[in-house]
């Protein structure tokens, strides 16, 4: 069974992967593999951004397990945590989705050893590393500062974490990095892993296996701006500067990439200065959801198309146009035809769950007993967190995205009704048809129901909505 | 079958006047409850198959608009007993009016009984009344 190992590194890597999760419950395929362990690198135990991705995965994961391998669906891709794909003898992995720093409560100065150091090695880590560097707390990750973060995630390697992954690394397992390139963690971590799994001399097991995989990465440069202020760590201005030092280093010193995904954007309206912890809850970003692309587009390729040129396959993105407000005829074609329909049936799954489920007494709620479940099978109220949790769930996810600089916002999300929900593109409706009406909903899934046989309520229920919404799309909607 | 509806509509006892009674057992006992059979199927077909089934209308379904239909059944059987009486030109009485509530109730249970069956024919009201 392949695998994809997926490093989300920093606090982009975390929001990249919350994107993924939501790509994957909508149904986008991830081909080529049959299973995505996330692994989430961050030192910053209390970064919110990282603590709601992990709160998604945990659901997800849960919602899989009950649904369990389909042909096509809604959560049709196995997520899971790097425990869990086998047994851990020792246990000393944790059944998390985040890399265990072990609390790393101290600061830089103490983390090396400082005081104990000569005196000349005192004067080097002088001139490498700046006061503040050296008195940062590393609880809350390195704060912009990758020379930081490149001693602390040197020792990464040799992690139980690490060694796990590496023995349970098989033939044709991929791995694919997501990180910033102008941040602290997402910049250092990302060069320094690579280098470990693919070091011929690499102490970990299955090491031909790690440096033959197929290995992708996509590497986010600036996107955004924080809010100057005097006394803030973290200075957007020098965004640029770290971009262009990173990647003067990237050029000569990435080795076993097989393709590497480059994405930016213009910075817009400007985040608060939040250099870690719970404060560091930045909104979804269409670039994050690009991101997410990245790693669909990457597991596309075939072995044979990733390892015919003489080097990595580098890409770049384009929009179709400069726009402040992204809607689906903004995108080019491949990606508006690989995430169109699955956003859009996630949409109405998400506002048909909301608005119609808990009151729907229809033949197809009798026959599952829906009504009972709603309000007492924890199945299903890990769904409803999974669609609605204020902090976590789908629609949030959608609100952000549609809210932030520049918006992603193919969808009017303050309207109930389905025909007008996907701007630019409402559905056809005249006397004899009413469109995607909540009686043209509800018909399908009486129908539905009647034709699909399985006595998991659950399971049912999300075969339901997802065969009802991909009828909608393609009866009404058809093109976008 | 004139017997069988002479059985089923003389449980309230015998036609009223009894001067009437042939052309009740001969004429309006089989008139009224073939009309009721007949008007109930329909009501059936109606509201299991065409509403609920063809025209693909998904929210008139509930128990409610079942009921609604029972109702109007009932208030069908009641109507045609009169209308019968009337054709018939029998005399008077209130046991046309005893006649048509029991006509009415016929209609009901007939109703009821025969959703069992047409509920499964259906797929918008397969669940209705229950």
């Amino acid at each position: 069974m392949a695998k994809l190992f997926l490093f989300g590194i920093g606090g982009t890597g975390s929001r990249v992967v919350r994107s993924l999760t939501m790509l994957l419950a909508s149904g986008i395929e991830l081909p080529n593999c049959q299973q995505v362990v996330p692994i989430i690198i961050d030192p910053d135990a209390h970064n919110a951004d990282m603590n709601r991705t992990v709160q998604l995965l945990q659901t997800y994961q849960q919602i899989y397990k009950r649904l369990g391998p389909r042909e096509e669906g809604f959560f049709k891709t196995d997520i899971s945590t790097l425990s869990s794909i086998s047994q851990d003898v020792n246990g000393s992995v944790k059944d998390t989705f985040v890399f265990d720093f072990g609390g790393i409560n101290r600061s830089f100065r103490d983390y090396l050893g400082y005081n104990s150091l000569p005196v000349e090695s005192k004067a080097l880590v002088e001139s490498l590393f700046t006061t503040d560097n050296l008195e940062s707390p590393l609880t809350i990750g390195f704060r912009g500062s990758p020379n930081v973060g490149s001693i602390v995630l040197n020792k990464l390697a040799e992690s139980p974490e690490m060694r796990f992954f590496a023995d349970n690394f098989q033939q044709d397992d991929r791995v694919f990095f997501v990180s910033s390139i102008f941040g602290g963690t997402g910049a250092a971590g990302f060069p320094l892993l690579l280098k470990n799994l693919k070091d011929p001399n690499t102490r970990l097991s299955n090491a031909r296996y790690l440096r033959d995989a197929l290995t992708g990465a996509v590497t986010v440069m600036p996107y955004f701006a924080l809010q100057s202020e005097d006394q803030q760590v973290i200075d957007s201005n020098n965004f640029l500067t770290k971009t262009k030092a990173a990647l003067g280093y990237y050029e000569n010193h990435l080795q076993g990439l097989d393709a590497l995904y480059y994405l930016a954007d213009t910075p817009d309206t400007p985040y608060d200065n939040q250099p870690g912890g719970v404060g560091q809850r930045n909104k979804a970003h269409i670039i994050e959801m690009l991101a997410a692309l990245s790693i669909v587009d990457f597991m596309h390729y075939t072995s044979l198309e990733l390892r015919s040129g003489q080097g990595p396959l580098f890409h770049e993105y384009g929009l179709e146009g400069d726009t402040a407000e992204v809607q689906f005829q903004h995108l080019p074609t491949e990606t508006k035809d690989m995430v169109a329909q699955h956003l859009t049936q996630l949409l109405y799954f998400t506002k048909y769950h909301k608005q119609h489920l808990p009151s729907d007494d229809a033949p197809y709620a009798k026959n599952l007993n829906l009504q009972y479940a709603l309000k007492n099978e924890p199945i299903f109220k890990q769904l409803d967190a999974f669609l609605h949790n204020p902090d976590f769930g789908v629609d949030g996810w959608f609100n952000e995205l549609s809210q932030n600089r520049r918006a992603f916002r193919p969808f009017n999300l303050a309207t109930d009704d389905f025909n007008m929900m996907i701007n630019g593109k409402p559905v056809e409706t005249g006397f004899f048809n009413k469109g995607i009406s909540r009686n043209y909903l509800l018909d399908a899934l009486n129908t539905q129901e009647k034709k699909v046989p399985d006595d998991d309520s659950f399971r049912k229920l999300i075969t339901l909505m997802y065969g009802v919404t991909d009828e909608a799309f393609r009866d009404k909607v058809k093109v976008v | 079958m004139k017997s069988f509806f002479r059985a089923l509509y003389e449980v309230i006892g015998l036609p009223q006047p009894s001067s009437e009674t042939p052309v009740y057992r001969e004429v309006i006992f089989p008139n009224i409850g073939l009309l009721n059979i007949g008007i109930t199927l329909a009501l059936l077909v109606l509201f299991y198959l065409v509403i609920n089934r063809y025209m693909r209308v998904a929210t008139f379904s509930r128990p409610r608009h079942w009921a609604l239909f029972l109702g109007l059944n009932a208030l069908i059987a009641f109507v045609i007993v009169i209308a019968q009486a009337n054709g018939q030109n029998v005399e008077s009485h209130s046991y046309i009016y005893w006649l048509a509530l029991l006509n009415a109730i016929y209609a009901a249970v007939f109703f009821f009984i025969l959703s069992l069956i047409f509920r499964k024919l259906s797929v918008n009201a397969s669940t209705t009344p229950f």
